[in-house]
Order: structure tokens, then C-alpha cells, then sequence
């Protein structure tokens, strides 16, 4: 499997109030070629920041990235300089955002947000720019001639098919899809879902599926990731998560899920509550909730162990004949 | 405001246990001071503007005993328009003294200092009535126009676009022009100005906010009309009514002066900035301290309640916590 | 569009009695005698009652507020009324009022026109700067000026600028008229430092919560450069506010010209307005303010049409005939 996208002990950190807040903590995670990897985890966990640090979006003086290393399709994405970012944004990358309402300029017609797109990295005219956010528009099912409308006079699911529309304009080849169907009902979210899946098969593109539902990652991913407080604390292919999840968080989010498919099953309650981002707990950050925790947990941050191609983050897997 | 937050479980308990709620808000105003103030206290041009205005405020207060009223009202001809620094003899309290002019002297030979000092009073007088005035009337109106909407409201919304279709200063020198020159009309030309605004902020404060959830939940539960509005309301209107408020004290001052300079509201000889300026106008070639004095005491004052406004929204503004 | 316009002019009806109403009912219970005026001091008791006869001053207030509006006849006192025009004759000079304003209006409106057009020139730009680059040393030092501009009385300003660039440096003419551009350049440099300012805080706050906005992330999201950011995307939307605040500044300007044309001796409204209400001309005062109530009004209502025109979703609220068929649009 060709690796696109590697992240290495990447941390994020947000200054608000004179607190810092620690939103990504050394996390590591590989994305492959035409792989859809989803990304679970509860509110907070930092899904949209990582999503952003890929981009090198965040900006100064919100927050910073404060270390590890970014490198898509083998290039340092935290040492290129402007010009080569935004070459990158868009084009090689593009990001489908969690609010479709918000996302989109409300003095700009929708055909120019998709064709500004368009002409800014393809090198092709402004009429072939228009084709193409056209077709792009008819693609995702919205008529062409629609394209000169303003985002207001579309529906929210509407706006959610331009925002996909407008991701997917410069094909690319890395697709951050940041909750891209909670603003929708469940009827439009299996359409929009149908629509991606269509798109990204035909396009080949690599996708990070953020969501807070498992049974659109059962459905739609490839491998999953399970995000908690700033860290991947498992990962492995869906067949392997679903299976036999190890971690005591992950174990918990897929309790009793009564059925896979059931797309409207939501990410369940764990007793408790994520630590405060400015004042994480030592040791293992799960530890302070984890019903299995003991001494070592509360003491030292667990490393990650590989049980047969299974990630895990936790002290319980030690042990058991799994090397960090 | 974080206010809002405690009132939500604030509105069940309070049946039972006021007290304890009372103390609880007490201590929570307590610490919101305190972390406003230390929000204030970051923006330095705003901490010197207070000091400059506690500064203006204690010479209106002492103006008696720092020039006595009769002394800067006198005429002295002999020492018309001295330079800053001068001094000459005045026969006051029959008899010769020796008087130095610090600020010079004006073209009636009054004490241009002197002067500014008690017009300190006159403004600050103006700047604070004025606001007073035109909060309680608009903030009333506004309250109940934003409340109850309904035919009341469309009234006084009308009543405001009707002052508010009248140039500001154009309104204020009408009705100085109409109930005669008096510093009790000015006040009223002044108040009758900031009126509009006053009504359109509380108003618009209060539908914001009279459909938020928590003050839903207080009407549930059977919460009085005026109680809801003391509660849970007045805190989230105090930050923009604040802000607007300090404004408002620097742009009556301003108004004042304007007034008084074309010969409506205060009158020579009371010493007042505006007319001071307005008396100065054929010597300023000759005596430039009749025009740089007055005027930047104006400027300074005026200035100083906009650096602390700008300061106090920027400390009230949550979004700009940092 | 048309229906939205009729709309919006019809509701004026109102404000415009609203604000004919309170002008001249502070004129009513302004401590003056024009009949006394026009007589002189020593008029005979007979003569005077006759003469406030003549000019309808015996009549309750109501009846006098009305022929205000509809006409007063009378072969040497009467008038039209203010719906039909005609404003009567000043007491002072007896010329026409509504030509006088119409004859000075414009002068005015050259005044404001120029303070508005240099305010926008420097605040707009310094604004945008200002918000690219927000706690720096540049916009603290932008900021100042502008609270100073703001602050600042604009007698003091005017005599300022008398002093320095008529008196002592002698560039420009202490006086001001309208033919003389050279003559202008002080009074429009006085009365726009205000505008300037609120233009310039405006621009910039406007500018920075827009920058704050999930779109601008989107279109940084899709590589856009940042000029193309700040210029395309932020700016249009910030403006919107910035064309509110301009507008309401012109009609601001229009009628507050009054201290500024006093001060360079400009023969404009506001000089016309002052000198009325010096002299308790009551027909004067009445109807140059009730013309400055409704150019300010009128100019509101142009600022609303023209946010329309950049604002889409105001937009498409007036140039929607029939309502669109919602076509129920599902994906292919
Ligand atoms: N601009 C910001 N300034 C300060 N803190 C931020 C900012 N954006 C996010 N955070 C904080 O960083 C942490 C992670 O936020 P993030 O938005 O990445 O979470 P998320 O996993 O996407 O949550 P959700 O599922 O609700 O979208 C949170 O504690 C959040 O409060
Ligand atoms: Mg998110």
C-alpha cells in the first residue's frame, strides 16, 4: 500500500484566555493511496484541527503547530513556503468543511467559488472554468444553470453538494472530509454519501472521513482510526476495529451496537467526560474514565503496540506479548 | 457574558433558596469585576484616559478652591490677553494682588486657566446629566418597546426614526434655538439627541435575548415580567449600554462646546470651553494660547472617554478574550 | 424591486410629518414676536393684532401647523404650503424660502460631498490595513488618529487649520466658496476628519470579523491567494456595513456642515440655517431644516437601496417577482 499522507508526532496547541490549549498531542498516523481511513472520537477530540494542520491552516495567533512532521505524497507540508501551500490547498488536498451553512461566501455565486477554484490551479480559461464548476454543479446534482444563484438561495443540503462540488473540482488527491453530512437529514445524507463514494471511486482520491457515526464508517471506510484527546488511540482496518476493538475508549464508543449497518447509530456515552485540553491528566489520558486503568495508567502515557497490524495505545496490551 | 450560563439552574433554585443565589451572584459580579478589570487594565491607553478623567473629574469637583468662580467671571481689562506665564496685578476683593496667568489670559484679561477649570465642571456636569437623562428615558422606552412589542413598540420605533431623520446637531441647536439659552436646555437639546440610540441598543438587546432559552425557562417557571427583565436580562444589555454610555459622556462634552460656540447654551461670562473658544476667535492671531488651550482640553477629555470606551468594549466583548 | 421601493418611500410619509411636526412645533414655542419683527417697536397695539392677524399667527397651533403644510392665503403673507413647495417668505430678507435653499443646497452638498469622497479615499484603505495586520504598531498609531479625528470639536479643528494654512502659512483662503477650489480644500479636509474616522473603525471592524469567517477559511482552504482572500472575499462582504455607516456620515454631513460653514464663512445651507435661527426667521429655520430632514431621509433610503445592490441576499429579496418553483431537486 502507497502511503500519502504520514504524520509524525504532530501537536497542535491553541492560545485563548492566556491558557494554552493542547488540542493534537503526538499523534502519528498514515493515510493510504485510494483508502478511505475514518476518524471517530467524541466532540473535542480534535478531528477538524488535525484535519486543518494538514493544510498547515493553523494560523497564528489562534494557534500553532508545535511540532512533528507532515509529509504528503513524500513532501514536508510544514516547510513549504506560501506559494507552495497554496498550490497545495485545493489542488492536491481539498477539505470539505463540518458546517455547509457558514462555509460558503454569501456575496459570491456558487459557480464563481467553484470556478475561482478551478482557474486558480488548472491554467485554463475563465469560460473552461465555468464549464468545469458547472459540470462539477451537475455532477452532484444541482442544474447548471443554478450556478449564478448565491449560497442563500440554497437549501442546506444543497450547500452541501456545492461544498462537495467545490472539493472535488481540482480532483484531488487527498480529500479531508470534516463531517460532511451531519448538517443533513438521514435521506440526503445516504444520496450525498452515494454521490462521494461515486466520486472518490471514479477519481481515485484518498479520503479521511471524519464522523461521529459508526455506521457510516462501517459502511463507507477502508481502515478507522479512534481519536481521543488529541491522539489516535487505535487504529486498524475496519474488519479488525469492528471485530475486536482493544481500546478500553474504543470498546466503550462501540458498546453494545446492536447493528453495523444502522447508519443513523450515533458514537455511544462513556461515563465521564474528556479531559480539559489545558490541563491534560498524566499518564494515559484516558485513565481518569477507563474502568480497566491501574497504577501504571494514572503514571506513565502508554506508547503504541502492534498486535498483528492493529494499533493500540494502551498499557493493557504490554503485556500481552505486543512490542512498543 | 458568563452570566447568562448561571442563570439557567439559578431560575429553579431561586423559589427556594434566594439567599444563597444572592450570594452567589454577588460573589460572580465580584469576580467578573475583577477579570474585566484585569481586561481593562491590558489596554494602556485606556488605563490613562481613566487616570486623565478621575484627574478632570477631582478639578471639577475642587474647582472653588482651586480659583474662586467670581475671580475667572471678573473682568480685569489691564491684563488682556497675556502670554501663558505673565503676571499682572488684579484688583480683586478690593484690593491690588499679584496674579500670575499660567494659561495667560483672555481678551477680558480673565484667567484663561482659571477658567478652563471651572468649564471643567460645566462639562463634566453636561457629560454626565445628559447621559443620565437620555439612558433612563431610552432605556426605559427601549425596554418596553423591545418587551412588549406590539403597537407600543411601532410607535416609539417610528418616534425614533423621525429624531433620528434630523441631523444630531441640527436637533440639538432647534430646540436650544426654541426653549431659549439655559443650561437646563441644553441638557434637554443634548439628551433629546442620545434618546434614539439609547432606545434602539436596549431594544435591540432585549429581542435578542427575551427568546433565548433561559429566558424562556424563567418565564416556565412562572418568573415575573419585571424580575425577568432585572435578572436575566439587565446583565446582558449592561455591556453595550456601558460602552455607548462613555461615548456618549465625550460626545456631549463635544456637543456642548459646539453649542455653546455658536451662542446657543452656555454664555459668556460663565466660563465654559466651547464659548471660550467662541470669544477667542478674533485674537487667536495675536494670542494663539485663547485657541490651543481650550481646545485641547476639549480634545484631551473628549478623547479620553472614547480611548476608555473603545477600551471597555474590547474588555466586554468575549470574542476578544485572550 | 418597484414594490420594495414604493414600500420604503411610503413608510418616509410618516417620518416626514413626524419630522415637519416637531420642527415647527419647536418654532411655535420659540420666544418670538414676528409680527413685532416686521412691525418694528413702535407699532400701535390695533396694528400689531392686525398684523398677526395677516400672517395667521392668531390661529390655534394645529390650524397653523396645517397651513404650514397645505397653504395659507393671504395676498401679501400667503404661501402654498410646504406639500405643494412653497415654504412663504422669510422675515428678514421676505425672498422665497424654498429658493433660497434650493439656491444654497448645493453649495452644501459640494461640502459634503468632498468630505465624504476624502474620507472614504483615506479611511477605507487604512481601515483594510489596519485589519491585515491588527495589534501591530501601525494600526495603534492608526487607531489613535483615528479616535483623534473622532474627538476632536470640529469648530476647533476649522479654527486650527484657519490658523495654520490661512494665517500663517497662507496657503489657502481663510473664506471659502464654492468657485474657488483652492478655498475648499480647508473646510472639506475639516468636516471630513469625523467621517473619516468612524469610516476608518468601521472598515477595520468590519473587516476583521469578517476575516474570522468560516468562508475566508474556505476559500484559504482552496489556495486563493491572500490578496484574492482579503480583497475578494473579505472585502466584499465587509463593505456592506462600511456603505451604511458612509451614508449615514453623507446625510450626517449634509445637515452638520452647519458649524463648519459657519466657520469659513461658506455660503451654504448650514450658514443659512444658523443665521435663521439668530434672527428667529421662523419660515427660514422651518423649512431649511424639514429640506435637511428629508435629504438625510432620502439618503437613508438610497443607502438601503444601494446595500441591496451589495448585499445578495437583500438582493434577490427585491428582484424576486413570483416565487421561485421549488422544484424538488434530488441527487441523479
Ligand atoms: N480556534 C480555536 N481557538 C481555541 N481553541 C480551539 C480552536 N479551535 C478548536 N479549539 C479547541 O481545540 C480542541 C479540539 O477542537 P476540534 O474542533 O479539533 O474538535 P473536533 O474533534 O473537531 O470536535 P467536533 O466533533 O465537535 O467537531 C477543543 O478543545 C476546542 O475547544
Ligand atoms: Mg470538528
Amino acid at each position: 500500500m502507497e502511503t500519502i499522507l504520514a504524520l509524525r508526532d504532530l501537536e497542535v496547541q491553541y492560545y485563548s484566555n492566556r491558557k494554552t490549549i493542547r488540542a493534537v498531542n503526538g499523534l502519528s498516523l498514515d493515510m493510504h493511496k485510494g483508502k478511505v481511513l475514518g476518524l471517530v472520537g467524541e466532540t473535542g477530540a480534535g478531528k477538524t484541527t488535525l484535519a486543518l494542520s494538514i493544510l498547515n491552516m493553523i494560523r497564528a495567533p489562534q494557534g500553532k503547530i508545535t511540532a512533528g512532521n507532515i509529509r504528503f505524497a513524500g513532501n514536508d507540508v510544514l516547510t513549504m513556503n506560501k506559494h507552495e501551500l497554496r498550490n497545495m490547498r485545493g489542488k492536491d488536498v481539498a477539505m470539505i468543511f463540518q458546517d455547509p451553512m457558514t462555509a460558503l461566501n454569501p456575496v459570491l455565486t456558487v459557480g464563481d467559488q467553484i470556478a475561482e477554484t478551478v482557474l486558480r490551479h488548472e491554467g485554463v480559461s475563465k469560460e473552461a472554468a465555468w464549464k468545469t464548476a458547472e459540470t462539477m454543479l451537475e455532477t452532484v446534482g444541482i442544474p447548471a444553470d443554478r450556478a449564478r444563484e448565491y449560497p442563500h438561495q440554497f437549501s442546506g443540503g444543497m450547500k452541501q453538494r456545492v461544498v462537495i462540488a467545490l472539493a472535488l473540482a481540482c480532483n484531488p488527491k487527498l480529500l479531508l472530509a470534516d463531517e460532511p453530512t451531519t448538517a443533513l437529514d438521514v435521506t440526503i445524507q445516504a444520496q450525498v454519501l452515494d454521490l462521494m463514494r461515486k466520486l472518490i471511486k471514479e477519481q481515485g482520491t484518498s479520503v479521511l472521513f471524519i464522523t461521529h457515526s459508526l455506521g457510516l464508517v462501517a459502511e463507507n471506510c477502508d481502515e478507522v482510526a479512534t481519536m481521543y484527546a488529541g491522539e489516535i488511540v487505535e487504529f486498524g482496518s475496519v474488519k479488525q476495529l469492528f471485530g475486536n476493538p482493544l481500546h478500553p475508549y474504543t470498546k466503550g464508543l462501540f458498546g453494545s451496537l446492536p447493528d453495523l449497518s444502522a447508519v443513523s447509530e450515533r458514537l455511544k456515552p462513556i461515563p465521564g467526560l474528556m479531559p480539559d485540553p489545558t490541563n491534560l491528566p498524566s499518564g494515559c489520558f484516558f485513565s481518569p474514565r477507563c474502568p480497566f486503568a491501574t497504577e501504571i495508567c494514572h503514571n506513565t502515557h502508554p506508547v503504541d503496540i502492534d498486535v498483528e497490524g492493529h494499533m493500540v495505545k494502551c498499557h493493557l496490551y504490554t503485556k500481552k506479548g505486543g512490542k512498543a | 457574558m458568563s452570566n447568562t450560563a448561571i442563570n439557567i439552574p439559578g431560575g429553579t433554585i431561586a423559589q427556594t433558596a434566594r439567599e444563597s443565589n444572592l450570594r452567589r451572584f454577588l460573589r460572580r459580579t465580584g469576580r467578573n469585576l475583577g477579570q474585566f478589570w484585569r481586561q481593562l487594565s491590558r489596554n494602556k491607553l485606556a488605563v490613562v484616559s481613566l487616570g486623565l478623567v478621575i484627574v478632570f473629574a477631582l478639578v471639577a469637583i475642587f474647582a472653588d478652591f482651586l480659583y474662586e468662580y467670581d475671580f475667572v467671571t471678573s473682568n480685569s481689562l489691564e491684563n488682556a490677553l497675556l502670554k501663558p506665564g505673565e503676571s499682572g496685578i488684579v484688583y480683586y476683593h478690593e484690593e491690588d494682588i499679584e496674579h500670575t496667568f499660567i494659561l495667560g489670559s483672555d481678551n477680558y484679561g480673565r484667567d484663561i486657566l482659571g477658567r478652563l477649570v471651572h468649564g471643567a465642571r460645566v462639562s463634566m456636569i453636561i457629560g454626565f446629566a445628559t447621559v443620565a437623562i437620555a439612558l433612563m428615558v431610552g432605556g426605559v422606552l427601549g425596554a418596553f418597546a423591545g418587551y412588549r412589542g406590539g403597537l407600543f413598540d411601532t410607535i416609539i420605533m417610528r418616534a425614533t426614526d423621525i429624531l433620528l431623520s434630523i441631523p444630531t446637531i441640527l436637533l440639538a441647536i432647534a430646540i436650544v434655538a426654541a426653549l431659549g439659552n439655559s443650561f437646563f436646555n441644553l441638557l434637554v437639546a443634548i439628551s433629546t439627541s442620545m434618546i434614539p440610540g439609547y432606545i434602539r441598543i436596549v431594544r435591540a438587546s432585549i429581542i435578542s435575548v427575551k427568546d433565548q432559552e433561559f429566558v424562556e425557562a424563567a418565564r416556565c417557571i412562572g418568573a415575573k415580567d419585571f424580575r425577568i427583565v432585572v435578572r436575566h436580562i439587565f446583565p446582558n444589555i449592561f455591556s453595550p449600554i456601558i460602552v455607548q454610555s462613555t461615548l456618549n459622556v465625550g460626545s456631549a462634552i463635544n456637543w456642548a462646546a459646539s453649542l455653546s460656540f455658536l451662542g446657543l447654551g452656555i454664555l459668556p461670562p460663565k466660563p465654559e470651553w466651547g464659548n471660550m473658544l467662541s470669544e477667542a476667535r478674533e485674537f487667536i492671531q495675536y494670542a494663539p494660547h485663547l485657541l490651543f488651550a481650550p481646545g485641547i482640553t476639549i480634545l484631551l477629555t473628549v478623547l479620553a472617554y472614547n480611548l476608555i470606551g473603545d477600551g471597555l468594549r474590547d474588555a466586554l466583548d468575549p470574542k476578544l478574550k485572550r | 424591486m418597484s414594490r420594495y421601493l414604493m414600500r420604503r418611500i411610503l413608510m418616509l410619509v410618516p417620518v416626514l410629518f413626524g419630522v415637519t411636526f416637531i420642527v415647527f412645533a419647536l418654532m411655535y414655542i420659540t420666544p418670538s414676536d414676528p409680527a413685532q419683527m416686521m412691525l418694528g417697536p413702535n407699532a400701535s397695539p390695533a396694528a400689531y393684532k392686525q398684523m398677526r392677524a395677516d400672517m395667521g399667527l392668531d390661529k390655534p397651533f394645529i390650524v397653523q401647523y396645517l397651513q404650514f403644510l397645505f397653504g395659507y392665503k393671504h395676498p401679501e403673507f400667503g404661501y402654498k404650503g410646504l406639500l405643494f413647495g412653497d415654504l412663504g417668505r422669510s422675515y428678514i430678507s421676505n425672498r422665497n424660502v424654498f429658493e433660497l435653499i434650493l439656491s444654497s443646497f448645493p453649495n452644501t452638498l459640494v461640502l459634503a460631498a468632498g468630505a465624504l469622497f476624502f474620507a472614504l479615499l483615506l479611511g477605507v484603505p487604512i481601515g483594510i490595513f489596519s485589519a491585515t495586520r491588527p495589534y501591530s504598531a501601525l494600526d495603534m498609531i492608526f487607531t489613535v488618529f483615528a479616535l483623534l479625528g473622532a474627538s476632536m470639536p470640529v469648530f476647533w479643528a476649522a479654527m486650527v487649520l484657519i490658523y495654520t494654512f490661512a494665517n500663517n502659512l497662507r496657503i489657502f483662503p481663510a473664506m471659502s466658496n464654492p468657485g474657488d477650489v483652492i478655498s475648499l480644500v480647508l473646510p472639506i479636509v475639516t468636516l471630513s476628519m469625523y467621517s473619516m474616522a468612524i469610516i476608518m473603525r468601521m472598515t477595520r471592524s468590519s473587516m476583521l470579523e469578517v476575516m474570522e469567517q468560516d468562508y475566508i477559511r474556505t476559500a484559504r482552504v482552496k489556495g486563493m491567494d491572500e490578496k484574492v482572500v482579503i480583497f475578494k472575499h473579505a472585502l466584499k462582504n465587509a463593505l456592506i456595513p462600511v456603505v451604511t455607516v458612509a451614508g449615514l456620515q453623507f446625510g450626517q454631513l449634509l445637515g452638520g456642515a452647519v458649524l463648519t460653514e459657519k466657520i469659513f464663512s461658506y455660503p451654504g445651507l448650514g450658514t443659512i440655517m444658523v443665521d435663521a435661527i439668530y434672527q428667529k426667521d421662523t419660515p427660514q429655520i422651518l423649512g431649511s431644516v424639514c429640506f435637511v430632514a428629508l435629504t438625510f431621509t432620502f439618503m437613508n433610503l438610497l443607502v438601503d437601496i444601494l446595500y441591496g445592490f451589495i448585499d445578495p441576499r437583500i438582493k434577490t429579496t427585491y428582484t424576486k417577482k413570483k416565487a421561485r418553483p421549488v422544484a424538488k431537486r434530488s441527487a441523479a
